[in-house]
């Protein structure tokens, strides 16, 4: 295979560790019917965090541990106000994602452009001398692994364990939950926690390892990103691997066809594809005209095929739930 | 098996709902709750059943008591109640459904799982697959699969809240043995909590009559009829007798009609609606009555055509954009924008019966004196004489939050801009004095009682009306509003105002219709005789016996 | 006609935004303003003098404020609109940005008699901006993306298009792609002669508050609005267009976003700038946020929000702070507000339910129903084992 096609393959993998786990930490977040809306914000204060901890004392684990917590922490204030005073999650989360981008901006003024450590390279000995494979997957840092291994460790937990399957109940009908034995309330701080604990985690993979550094709004819009990758990956694992891939994918071969010289577009309009493709998808998903369109799929794989498309948010999300 | 309860009582503020009830149930016997809205039935099974704590109060199970904290708990000592509104998992498989709630391990276990499921839904006689969606199951599935579950986690205790409403007659006998063979057999004990006599008669052993929260009587079966009627309302009950009041003239005609419902789509329909007629829709919850009368009043899910014209408006909006780049004239931008305005507003409404027509050479025709009305939606046609009345009232119908006033605000048509609340504030004054209604002006909408909603309801309809659709008008309503509610729809015909309703007991649609129009599995069925009709035959319909 | 007073008591002061949670904000914000700078080693009347300073000390940078006031103003009319209506129009920030571009696509490239030439420009900015706006609320009551969503993805794609814009067909010869030329002098709004102020935006913010205001205080229209607010699907059941009534909102929120953009360009910066709308259509968020959509609240608090926003600039050139600083108080400020109110009416709700429980007498007082909620599971005085 073209080395500059595989490379291109492993940059993808690189690039959207951050989104992926951003993401997937969104989809729990909101499979238990929870809408962090602060992702944003909170992705650059864990960045800005991230580094300035590791900048300050050398040690990569702090940093990484340290924006963790402020990506719970901003997480369990958004749950905390909706379980307690009823409030507005939406109204909570905007309001914390300016907040705390203008945090990392005024915190993060002195780090700005500094140069700082990165996550050691570590190839997984045995599997990164598959070809292509190899290259595209196991030659990266710890962090980009634990992206990939994310997506699958999800889907297992909310797929074939007991307590995925109470979170999967949870954002789709607390009372059910509540009635067969599951503690709502606490597992919904437990999965918020967990959730927003893997948004401060995509900050740090930002400034430790993507974007290496902090600079002003650095990975400003990709919090928007990830919500948005939720949304369209329709709450499943999987499927939102596979948005984020895109969505980066995209922009990595549109830099390539640029260097081979084959499709010259400036950068603006590349940025803007994916938002476009979305709406597109979301509006033909959504409306019901894609599955209005499947009497042309033969009947025996309608099922399949509209499972596939289905895109249905929990039922339950956003609400608070009352035992009446 | 011996359930006793001492002493419960529940308050919630001033109120008590429950008031020092005390009773023991024995093991093997199947018992009926009875008793008006309000009378507490459901109070007190929510606290048998863990899902409220009593304010005091002891239950004792076999001798000894037990706290019950929560709904896990109750099930604990073998307490496991059927909710009406199923509390399961929609999106999830029947097998999921079954596999949570039961005693945590950390892998799912499908086999295992799925091996236990099909051996007690054998022995019960109950056939469910375990791979279909909950949300594709009828209302009496899903109570079977709760029924399964609740006692493979050890249920000995059985509470039943309507089970009835809404499913066939063959899952109601169905339903019924089931429940006999595990008092009789297993020496469980079976509570039902329902207002509907009949089953009462047919199914239980002792009925215990709750009225205004305290335990007013106790009556062992079979007895007459009118005694659990006068242990309920205190009093004889006289049946509102109706007459029909319509003539020949046609309001409402339906042709080649169909209609997607949950489970299977209906097509072909034909009805035609007289002048003063009432029309009642019988059939299971989600057979497609709902969906039929939301498709008349133009509510139904937007189709792919309406779809089709927002995407081209939002494509030429686009492209309207896209031009702006050019480095074109002023006067050409803003005549696109004129474009934008003027010419694509309208065009999404004449749009729709053309490629309405284009889609199906056929084409379902619904006409409302004389003129096609199918591809309007609902505020062009309440405008056109046709109102529709939702069952969930503060859900689709009246807005918590605002008052009574505001809604007349709300409802009343005026050509000027502002508010004339003066206006509004004697319309309300007049509503409530002429609807009866008990609540202030100025009360928020959700602080009245059901009833009191559904009159509001009823007075903000315009005067002259064509037709009303009402969903299941009379849900959650006791015996004496249910009538007041009837006596006002009824006093709307004389107007010519045709009534097409749906609703899940069946007593009440053979009582008020003029003819029933009966969803089965897909197909319907016209009765024009109602006089002659028993429940049991009308259930025998709605469960496809022809 | 007691009951007469009574209706108008309550339809035009509904339960008014407690001063409590807004002091208590306040203080809780310039408490923790005060632990950044100490940390920082700044003197707080530093930061206040120097606020003080660039905004009220001249006139003409009173003037400033103004100017910088009046677009925020602006937006906070439009979202007004679609908050009542229960809009979340996220995508303001696009809405200015598109108002920008359409300003400039006029100022730019045509050249007309001066009036017709600024009604031109204004009405490009409006139209773009509304055009924005609708297609966002088409896309949700059409194509059934929920209009935060949408929002989001349209706020990107203005800013991206501006910024292609500025690189590729509009960037002036031999330059970064910062920004275009500087308009003419003919395509720029008139200033006043004594400040620096643009009369017609006055005009424009004045009449658009003053419309805002009737409508949602005596309209039929507002209370449509108001109660599509608070149920959608029950006011569609009312009788009231629904759809329309979203697309109208979103519409005149987007024009109101367009003209606020449209006098940023033209007026304020004479040129259009990357990132033209600097952050305000989320200010003017906050500001409704924070007013909990009462109309008469906006202007204030919109004009303390303009003069705190205005005077972050010199921050870091003169105390080696950040303009941010400005931001992280007003978020504190926010988000206190928000979180003290939600207090305030929580505990409200529980004295009410115990003055009731105290009426039914002497019972042995059970908790109330609403604090059970909050525990979830655990035992709350239920039946006792003994």
């Amino acid at each position: 295979m073209d080395p500059v096609l595989v490379s291109t393959l492993a940059d993808i993998v690189r690039n959207a560790a951050p989104l992926l786990i951003a993401s997937q930490g969104e989809l729990i977040t909101e499979r238990a019917g929870v809408v962090n809306l602060s992702l944003d914000g909170t992705i650059l204060l864990a960045a800005m965090a991230a580094f300035a901890v590791t900048y300050n004392t050398d040690s990569l684990g702090l940093g990484i541990v340290i924006a963790m917590l402020i990506g719970m922490l901003v997480a369990l204030i958004v749950i905390a106000s909706s379980v307690f005073l009823k409030l507005n999650q939406i109204a909570v989360g905007f309001v914390l994602t300016l907040l705390c981008a203008d945090l990392s901006t005024f915190f993060g003024r002195d780090y700005a452009g500094q140069q700082g450590t990165e996550i050691p390279y570590a190839p997984i000995p045995i599997l990164e001398d598959i070809p292509v494979i190899g290259e595209v997957f196991f030659q990266h840092n710890i962090l980009i692994y634990f992206s990939f291994v994310l997506v699958i460790f999800i889907w297992l937990w909310t797929y074939h364990t007991r307590f995925g399957l109470s979170l999967r109940g949870l954002g789709e009908h607390p009372a059910a939950a509540y009635v067969r034995g599951t503690r709502v309330q606490m597992w919904r701080f437990v999965y918020v926690a967990a959730g927003g604990a893997l948004v401060g985690l995509a900050g740090a993979t930002y400034s430790l390892s993507v974007k290496l550094g902090w600079r002003e709004g650095s990975t400003l819009g990709n919090g928007w990103i990830a919500l948005a990758i939720v949304i369209f990956g329709g709450w499943r694992p999987f499927r939102i691997a596979f948005g984020a891939y895109f969505i980066v994918g995209l922009r990595a071969l549109a830099l390539y066809f640029q260097q081979e010289d084959v499709l010259n577009l400036p950068i603006q309009i590349i940025n803007m594809t994916p938002w476009v493709l979305m709406l597109v998808t979301l509006i033909f998903v959504t409306s019901g005209l894609a599955e209005s369109l499947l009497v042309i799929v033969p009947p025996r794989w309608r099922p399949a095929a509209q499972n596939l498309l289905r895109a249905k948010p929990p039922a339950a999300l956003g609400s608070n739930f009352e035992r009446s | 098996m011996r359930l006793e309860i001492r002493e419960i009582s529940k308050n919630f503020g001033p109120l008590k709902a429950n008031d020092h009830i005390t009773f023991t149930f024995e093991g093997g016997l199947i018992y009926a709750i009875l008793g008006e809205n309000g009378a507490g039935k459901s109070t007190l099974m929510k606290i048998l059943s863990g899902y409220q704590s009593a304010s005091s109060g002891q239950i004792l199970i076999d001798g000894k008591p037990v706290l019950i904290n929560s709904p896990h708990h109750a099930i604990a000592h073998g307490i496991g109640m059927l909710y009406q509104d199923p509390l399961d998992f929609a999106p999830l498989t029947v097998l999921e459904n079954y596999i949570e709630g039961k005693p945590f391990t950390f892998l799912m276990h499908r086999r295992e799982a799925e091996a236990d499921l099909s051996t007690r839904c054998k022995t019960l006689g109950f056939s469910l697959n375990p791979n279909a969606m909950v949300e594709s199951l009828t209302v009496g599935e899903r109570q079977q699969l709760e029924i399964v579950r609740l006692l493979s986690l050890g249920v000995r205790i059985l509470i039943l809240d309507e089970p009835t409403t809404g499913i066939s007659a063959e899952q109601k006998s169905q339903l019924f043995q089931t429940l006999k063979n595990l008092a009789r057999e297993q020496n469980m004990i079976v509570i039902l909590v329902s207002h509907k006599l009949a089953d009462v008669e047919e199914l239980c052993d002792e009925v215990l009559v709750l009225r205004r929260g305290k335990l007013v009587g106790h009556q062992i079966l079979p007895c007459q009829t009118e005694t659990l009627v006068q242990m309920m309302f205190g009093k004889r009950l006289s049946k509102t007798s109706t007459q029909s009041l319509h003539t020949d003239k046609p309001v409402l005609k339906i042709y080649r009609f169909s209609v997607a419902a949950r489970l299977f789509t209906i097509h072909n329909i034909n009805l035609e609606v007289r002048e003063g007629e009432v029309i009642g829709l019988a059939g299971l919850d989600g057979s497609g009555q709902v969906q039929f009368m939301r498709s008349i009043a133009g509510l139904g899910r937007p189709t792919w055509a309406d779809q089709l014209t927002g995407i081209i408006a939002l494509v030429g909006m686009w492209w309207v954009f896209g031009e702006i780049l050019d480095e074109s004239s002023a006067v050409l931008n803003l005549a696109r924008i004129a474009i934008l305005i003027l010419v694509l507003g309208p065009m999404f409404k004449s749009l729709y019966p053309f490629i309405r027509r284009r889609s199906n050479p056929y084409p379902p025709e619904i006409t409302l004196n004389g003129q096609t009305i199918g591809w309007r939606g609902y505020r062009d046609l309440l405008e056109r004489g046709v109102a529709y009345l939702a069952a969930g009232r503060l859900e689709e119908g009246l807005v918590a939050g605002l008052t009574l006033v505001d809604h007349a605000a709300l409802a009343d048509r005026g050509s000027l801009p502002h508010v004339n609340w003066l206006r509004a504030w004697r319309r309300t004054k007049q509503a409530i004095t002429d609807f009866a209604i008990k609540g202030r002006p100025f009360s928020q909408i959700q602080t009245l009682s059901g009833g009191n909603q559904q009159r509001v309801s009823l007075s903000l309809l315009p005067a002259n009306l064509r037709l009303i659709l009402l969903e299941n008008p009379t849900r959650g309503l006791d015996v004496e509003s249910a009538g007041h509610i009837w006596s006002l729809l009824l006093n709307r015909r004389k107007q010519g105002t045709a009534i097409i309703f749906s609703s899940p007991d069946l007593d009440e649609i053979i009582d008020y219709s003029d003819r029933i129009l009966v969803f089965s599995s897909g197909q319907t069925t016209l009765v024009e005789n109602p006089e002659q009709m028993t429940t049991t035959r009308l259930g025998e319909l709605i469960g496809g016996k022809s | 006609m007691t009951a007469f007073r009574k209706l108008f008591v309550q339809t035009s002061s509904r339960t008014a935004l407690g001063i409590f949670p807004l002091l208590v904000g306040t203080l809780v914000a310039l408490g923790a303003i005060f632990l950044i700078l100490n940390n920082e080693n700044v003197e707080p009347r530093a930061v206040y003098d120097l606020i003080y300073e660039r905004t009220l000390s001249l006139p003409d940078n009173r003037a400033n404020v103004v100017d910088f006031w009046l677009p925020i103003l602006l937006c906070c009319c439009g979202l007004l609109l679609t908050f009542t209506a229960g809009l979340w129009n996220i995508g303001i920030e696009g809405q200015i940005t598109m108002g920008a571009v359409g300003a400039t696509s006029i100022a730019l490239f045509v050249e007309l008699p001066r009036n017709e030439q600024i009604f031109t420009e204004l009405f490009m900015a409006g139209a773009a901006g509304g055009a924005w706006a609708l297609f966002t609320g088409i896309m949700r009551t059409r194509g059934g993306v929920n209009e935060i969503f949408g929002g989001v993805a349209m706020n990107f794609l203005a800013s991206n298009f501006s910024a292609y814009l500025l690189v590729a067909p509009w960037s002036p010869p031999n330059a970064t792609g910062s920004a275009t030329v500087r308009f003419p002098d003919n395509a720029l709004l008139p200033s006043m002669d004594t400040y620096r102020l643009s009369p017609i935006t006055i005009y424009i913010a004045l009449s658009a508050f003053i419309f805002v205001l009737l409508t949602l205080s005596g309209s039929r229209w507002g209370l449509q609005l108001r109660a599509m607010g608070k149920n959608e699907k029950s006011a569609q059941m009312l009788g009231i267009p629904t759809e329309r009534n979203i697309w109208l909102a979103m519409l005149m929120c987007g024009i109101m976003a367009g003209l606020a953009g449209g006098h940023l360009v033209l007026f304020r910066r004479a040129n259009l700038p990357a990132n033209v709308s600097g952050g305000i259509g989320f200010l003017s968020l906050l500001v409704v946020l924070l007013a909990s959509i009462r109309v008469r609240w906006v202007p204030f608090v919109s004009f303390a929000f303009a003069l705190l926003y205005s005077a972050g600039l010199p921050l870091r050139t003169r105390l080696q702070l950040d303009s941010s600083l400005i931001g992280v108080f007003l978020g504190i400020l926010v988000f206190c507000v928000l979180i003290f109110d939600g207090a305030r009416q929580r505990l409200q709700a529980i004295v009410e339910q115990r003055k009731l429980l105290a009426d039914a007498g002497g019972e042995k007082s059970p908790p109330p129903p609403t604090i059970e909620i909050q525990i979830g599971q655990e035992a709350s005085g239920g039946p006792s084992s003994s």
